[in-house]
């Protein structure tokens, strides 16, 4: 997940219309387990990709999501009965343990519920990201007075998950190049982390201490931050206010009823 | 004598170790009964390099997964997952840190390691308690299920995080 430089209604909009659109995906996604409410839900957030041009961005968090929903679906089948069994992992047919393991309806239904909210909140978050400039973000998270430092930290973190997950992949193949062989088994499989996880992060540590000093050359202790631009909210932002009050008022009925 | 850290590097290493936890959290070895995943590993060495401070990156770590952003174990978050049963492990991330930062402003190694050791157990007196409770579990059964499959991974990552210590801070 990364800023992606792009012209797009959903770039135009406020960094703080698409905070508190994150926000709401998150709020809402949290309240209910009901699977149709849910996937209105991520529906709604990938319509909003999709006409801002941004869904193939998101196409890219797809096989994460059907990794988490496989393994939800896995580990609510073995624990949960409730409902009607709709089939047996262990045909009925097979002699001595045949019916074993029901699967259940309720089971299901959980997995689903729970893939679709994290896909919600996934989607809404990507979205707020590849589409706000970091300086934007800090910006408008210092005029909600919110501790600037911790911003701060949230925003390199944010920046440096994506570069970290490149640069292990590039030391791990630096190290196969160099034919290192750890060799097979479990005992190899440890042994193989210390080359790459030393270097990762005495890496990551050596350019953490640049970006330190960086930051105090550029005078933050001084207490005083000017942004680049100040951003004023447009009419784009006042109607997709309005949108996500609809849509809260909506699912809230929905809920309630 | 303390290392004080500068404000400035405290937020840029507590950046990196959140970035570090998060990526941690997706790499798992497949080791029997259950994967080992690098988050520990982590959250202990963020209190190696840290010190006493290592306990902010993690703390934050929390928060963020629990404000929505995908940071957790395969990818998960929310206040959904902090709230599970296995949520405990996660609060017991913070204080593990900050016992792990505090053995390392010693300069003894039996310090240190049992400071490790100490950080690891926290973290499961955490865990346990939690999923005893959310999930109305009997101390022992907790222990089986939360401790008892996690004991060889665990030793591993505390053997891991001090060699690994050793060379970067």
């Amino acid at each position: 997940m990364q800023y992606v430089t792009r012209e797009s209604a959903f770039h135009r909009l406020h960094p703080l219309t698409k905070l508190i659109f994150a926000a709401v995906v998150v709020a809402l996604a949290v309240l209910t387990s009901d699977t149709v409410m849910l996937t209105v839900l991520a529906g709604v957030v990938v319509a909003i990709a999709i006409v801002s041009g941004l869904a193939r961005d998101l196409l890219r968090q797809v096989p994460l999501l059907l990794s988490l929903a496989a393994s939800l679906l896995a580990l609510t089948v073995l624990t949960i009965r409730s409902g009607e069994i709709v089939c047996y992992l262990v045909p009925q047919s097979v002699p001595v343990i045949g019916g074993a393991l029901p699967v259940t309806a309720g089971a299901i239904d959980l997995a689903l519920a729970m893939s679709l909210r994290f896909a919600a909140m996934l989607f809404a978050f990507q979205l707020l990201v590849i589409s706000t400039q970091p300086r934007d973000l800090v910006h408008v998270m210092d005029r909600l007075r919110m501790p600037v430092d911790y911003t701060l930290m949230f925003l390199i973190a944010l920046r440096f998950i994506p570069s970290l997950q490149l640069e292990g992949k590039r030391i791990h193949e630096a190290q196969l190049a160099r034919a290192y062989n750890p060799g097979n088994g479990l005992a190899g499989k440890i042994r193989g982390l210390f080359p790459i996880i030393i270097p990762l992060v005495s890496n990551s540590l050596g350019k953490a201490t640049i970006l330190g000093l960086t930051i105090d050359l550029r005078g933050y202790r001084s207490g005083r931050r000017t942004p680049m631009r100040d951003l004023s909210p447009g009419r784009a932002d006042v109607a997709g206010i309005c949108c996500m009050g609809l849509l809260v008022a909506g699912y809230l009925a929905v809920l309630v009823v | 004598m303390v290392d004080m850290m500068h404000r400035a590097r405290i937020l840029a290493y507590s950046g990196t170790f959140i970035a570090l936890i998060a990526a941690g959290s997706w790499i798992s070895i497949p080791l029997p009964p259950v994967p080992l995943t690098l988050q520990t590993l982590f959250v202990l060495l963020s209190g190696i390099v840290m010190k006493r401070y290592g306990a902010i990156p993690v703390a934050l770590y929390v928060l963020l997964g629990a404000a929505g952003l995908p940071v957790y174990h395969n990818g998960t978050a929310g206040l959904g997952v902090l709230l599970g049963p296995t949520g405990g492990f996660l609060i017991g991330f913070i204080p593990a840190a900050l016992v792990a930062g505090l053995a390392y402003e010693q300069k003894s190694p039996t310090a240190r390691i049992t400071g490790l050791i100490a950080a690891t157990v926290l973290t499961y007196a955490f865990g346990v308690a939690w999923l005893a409770w959310s999930a109305s579990l009997s101390i022992y059964q907790a222990i089986l299920v939360g401790v008892a499959p996690f004991v060889v991974g665990a030793a591993v990552k505390v053997a891991a995080a001090y060699a690994i210590g050793k060379r970067v801070a």
